[in-house]
């Protein structure tokens, strides 16, 4: 009789081809013989854990694994790409023939051929640090806490719904191109995050922790000790039950500080998004959008005050964003995209680089095997200032602090954006006073991101997980990190609520 | 690439039984498989080309009283076998539910829907290069014009089995051609067609109209911040509907209190004029005949002339309230971006009234193509924010008369229906996964809060 796998590495493993490496090169091999420009592949394994407590009672105790690659050419100057399950030797010729083909059509509607820029053969490994695998924690340990988070929230009479969730996202993979290039990369994430809806008096109010969908990092089980759900719990429930009493947060312009996750969001949002070279190029015009940060501005656009400075940063332990090479083999890179407020950099990949640039900046990734590598972000980060939190409070004569995700919208060229955020407190003379409900804030990005004048020092600096960035066609939902430390904006519009 | 009837169904089944085999008390598989071929252009140039077929076997088991789930790439039987047996294992060390989920209980027989054209499914990529051809050969010679947009053909197979003798299985193909324009001005547009079939496609016309709407005018006016009268073409017409059937029909959101039709079923709450049926069995939406827990599918009223009708349900808050699954369970994959069951197919009763009949009734107002990133502000009164987008015109006198920039609007949907004053009859399918049937929609109290800049 099979042994059965005792936890999710064995069951990753159980999924893998014993002899991956010949296999990749065969197939980069037999893509040689077929005559294209440049080919690479992809062979990944990815895995998930994920818990839920809701109302009580455990309603999600599940793993999955996906096996199997991806394959894309430069044929004559344009891009195919293709992809099965499994490792089978068939499917993987088939894969090759399809992705030429898929290239080859292109000459239908083609524009100026491509031609890749050259870069030395890539060779390494890349392993997440983790301290405790998250899968040798058994899972009625992650059961009782997420059940003793509930039961804490569940004290609240006004509390009429709760969620606690872990998730664990594994994703081991190998890259391997014509170049020459052999990488191969194990990533671990941990996270999740508990809710509480309270409702009552014609109204529902909502707070999170540590944010609206959770927060992941690329560590173990040890994260999941550091954000302390039980610890918070009856803190987030009382807050949500407060909120239904609140005053509403007035209208207006005033100073705001804003909460490092929230500004993760805005970050996300204003800066990581407009800053891909795909949707400057028009690439996304269909989907996603476009950008307002255009070509012409490159070095000398006010993108927000001197106190503003944006980087991508594949380097930094621990984010979303980080890994030795991206999903095309260029290694992890550092970009400056704002520097002390002028836009001064992009989140570009090997296929626009030579349309813009010199060099990729390491910013192609695909979500797994079975998509291409599209621009996207890393761990996209703002950068801390001097002053320690508490100071920046102390010096607001009047204002608030915002805190907590809620809603977001912003326009297709990342210009004109909405937040919402779960609560706000008023700051009068520098303390922090009554707590005040439907925070929300607007206006446009430089306009916004000028106003500010206080980024928080580095003692409230963190860098903060997002795992549902979704672009592309086909859609891609990809996990990022942003650091961030709360700071403080002059005269914004607050309040765009009807 | 299809998997088809028989060994699909016969993986889930398998599943199925060899959970029961190791010890489950019941047992529900659910088999998916995308096959998506997508040719994607911009610039007046195809820019990639790609297919990615990905299969998963989702197997969720109960023992006693204690619940897992788990899922994998893999569907050969020995996968499956041992899938099955980690997943008893994985209950085994679950701590006891509260009450354990429903399974759907068998049917004689589905409805039939139809829904697969093999000539969409199989498309060769010169076939979405040549429809990529004929969108971009409009273009040519429109001096600042440029279009984008993607083509994509493909499958979607769904096999469900459970332990109470379900046994479903639907194959979709899957059709979308988008040509979205943008002129030097900075004017847009942008013309769909969505569908089980690319039968019928006209790139040639859904470029021509993507592009005129792109380019009829040379430069933005300035619009002011206030309440207009608006004319909805239908894919801001369905995103309104999308909202009000995400917040309002929820059979979660009506048991936590916090849908926004809460303790209104029975009540006028919209415009006489509105009549809405969720009907995922219409030929004209992304038709399925079946749920993501193996019900049948069914037309549901849910306004009649105003007056809120009814929930949607799946089979837990269907348990919860009292009521009969409306076969609006999502599955596995609905749960992480919804709590609980919401309408994925309105059609909204059409009008009499052309499109242009709609703005030439309007004396000064706005004309919207579609809205963008929209989202709740208050999800207890419906209201949400966005950004127009694909095309936002001042209308005056009856007349579209000027471009306008994209603008920021907060607005109830509620409020949006309620003032509902003349449905078109240009009834479009918006949306694709989530997709409904809407007419244009004239209406008034649409807020704008401010426009894009820069």
């Amino acid at each position: 009789m099979q042994r059965m796998a005792q936890d999710i590495r064995e069951l990753m493993r159980a999924s893998q081809p014993r002899d991956i490496e010949s296999r990749l090169k065969s197939l980069i091999s037999r893509a040689a013989t077929r005559g294209v420009d440049y080919a690479d592949v992809r062979f990944g394994v990815t895995g998930q854990e994920d818990y839920r407590v809701r109302d009580g009672s455990p309603d999600r105790i599940e793993t999955g694994t996906t096996a199997g690659f991806g394959v894309r050419v430069l044929c004559g100057g344009y891009w195919g790409f293709a992809s099965r399950p499994g490792f089978e030797e068939k499917d993987m010729g088939a894969a090759l023939e399809e992705a030429v083909s898929l290239a080859k059509a292109a000459r239908l509607a083609a524009g100026t051929p491509l031609r890749p820029l050259p870069r030395p053969p890539q060779k390494g490994a890349y392993r997440t640090p983790v301290q405790v695998h998250p899968g040798s924690i058994p899972a009625e340990k992650k059961l009782a806490l997420l059940l003793e988070a509930d039961g804490l929230m569940a004290q609240v009479a006004q509390v009429k719904s709760r969620r606690s969730e872990l998730q664990f996202f594994y994703q081991d993979k190998w890259f391997a191109s014509t170049e020459g290039s052999f990488v191969e990369q194990s990533i671990v994430e941990s996270g999740g995050g508990i809710l509480a809806l309270a409702v009552g008096g014609g109204d529902a109010q909502m707070r999170a922790y540590p944010e609206f969908m959770g927060d992941e990092t690329q560590a173990g089980w040890e994260f999941v000790e550091r954000l302390d759900f039980v610890g918070n719990a009856r803190r987030v429930a009382e807050e949500a039950a407060a909120l239904l009493d609140a005053p509403q947060c007035p209208s207006g312009e005033f100073d705001v500080i804003i909460s490092g996750s929230q500004l993760a969001l805005q970050v996300h949002e204003s800066c990581g998004h407009p800053s891909e070279l795909d949707r400057v190029l028009g690439v996304e015009a269909d989907v996603a959008g476009t950008s307002f940060l255009t070509l012409d501005g490159l070095g000398s656009r006010k993108y927000g005050s001197p106190a503003v400075t944006l980087t991508a940063d594949a380097t930094l332990p621990g984010g979303l964003g980080s890994f030795g090479w991206d999903d095309e083999g260029t290694p992890a890179k550092r970009t400056v995209l704002v520097d002390k407020g002028i836009h001064a950099g992009y989140l570009t990949s090997r296929q626009y680089v030579p349309r813009a640039g010199d060099q990729s900046g390491g910013n192609a990734r695909c979500s797994g095997w079975s998509k291409p590598p599209i621009v996207r972000m890393t761990n996209i980060n703002l950068l801390p200032g001097t002053a320690p939190l508490e100071d920046i409070i102390a010096d607001t004569k009047y204002g608030f602090y915002f805190d907590g995700q809620k809603t977001w919208s912003i326009d297709d060229r990342r210009l004109n954006f909405a937040m919402g955020c779960q609560a706000a407190w008023e700051i009068v003379d520098g303390k922090m006073g009554r707590l005040l409900k439907n925070p929300s804030y607007g206006g446009i990005t430089p306009v916004i991101w000028g106003s500010c004048d206080a980024v928080a020092g580095p003692a409230s600096w963190r860098i903060w997980g997002l795992t549902g960035c979704g672009k592309g066609a086909p859609m891609q939902n990809l996990h990022v990190g942003h650091g961030t430390s709360p700071a403080r904006f002059v005269r914004l519009k607050v309040g765009v609520k009807k | 690439m299809i998997i088809g009837q028989d060994k699909a169904i016969r993986a889930a089944k398998q599943a199925v039984a060899y959970a029961l085999k190791n010890g489950a008390f019941g047992a529900f598989a659910l088999l998916r498989a995308s096959d998506e071929s997508l040719t994607r252009y911009s610039n007046n140039a195809i820019e990639n080309s790609t297919r990615s077929f990905e299969p998963s076997i989702y197997l969720r088991v109960t023992v006693g009283k204690r619940l897992a789930s788990t899922s994998s790439s893999n569907f050969d039987d020995a996968s499956i076998r041992s899938q099955a047996a980690l997943t008893i294992d994985l209950a085994r060390k679950s701590p006891e539910m509260k009450k354990i989920p429903a399974l759907a209980t068998s049917v004689v027989s589905y409805p039939h829907v139809g829904g697969y054209d093999p000539a969409t499914a199989e498309m060769p990529a010169e076939g979405r290069a040549d429809l990529v051809r004929r969108a971009v050969s409009r273009v040519k010679g429109i001096t600042g014009t440029k279009v984008y947009g993607n083509v994509v053909t493909g499958t979607d197979e769904t096999a469900i089995a459970n332990s109470n003798g379900v046994e479903a299985y639907f194959a979709g193909s899957v059709a979308r051609l988008q040509v979205t324009s943008i002129a030097s001005s900075r004017g847009a547009g942008i013309a769909r067609h969505v569908g089980r079939s690319m039968a019928g496609a006209d790139p040639e016309a859904l470029a021509d109209a993507s592009i005129q709407k792109a380019s009829q005018f040379s430069q933005f006016e300035d619009v002011s911040p206030g309440d207009y009268e608006v004319v909805l073409e239908p894919p801001a017409a369905g995103e309104t509907l999308f909202h009000l059937g995400y917040l309002g029909f929820g059979g979660y959101g009506h048991l936590q209190g916090n849908s926004c039709f809460a303790g209104q079923i029975g009540e006028q709450v919209l415009s006489a004029r509105i009549t809405l049926w969720d009907d995922p069995l219409h030929p004209g939406t992304m038709c399925e005949p079946f749920d993501g827990e193996g019900t049948p599918r069914q037309k549901l009223s849910l306004v009649q002339e105003g007056i809120i009708c009814g929930a949607v349900y799946d089979l837990e808050t269907a348990d919860k309230a009292g009521a009969s699954s409306t076969g609006h369970g999502l599955g596995p994959e609905g749960s992480w971006f919804s709590e609980g069951p919401f309408p994925r197919h309105l059609v909204l009763q059409p009008g009499t009234s052309s499109r242009d009949e709609l703005i030439s009734h309007v004396e000064h107002g706005l004309l919207i193509t579609s809205f963008h990133y929209t989202r709740p502000l208050d999800s207890r009164r419906a209201v949400i924010t966005g950004m127009t987008r694909n095309g936002t015109f001042l209308i005056r006198d009856g007349k579209v008369a000027a471009m306008l920039p994209n603008l920021r609007f907060a607005v109830s949907a509620i409020t949006l229906l309620a003032n509902v004053k003349e449905i078109g009859k240009d009834v479009t399918l918006a949306g694709d996964y989530v997709c409904h049937m809407t007419p244009s929609i004239r209406t008034s109290g649409f807020s704008v809060t401010g426009k894009t800049e820069g």
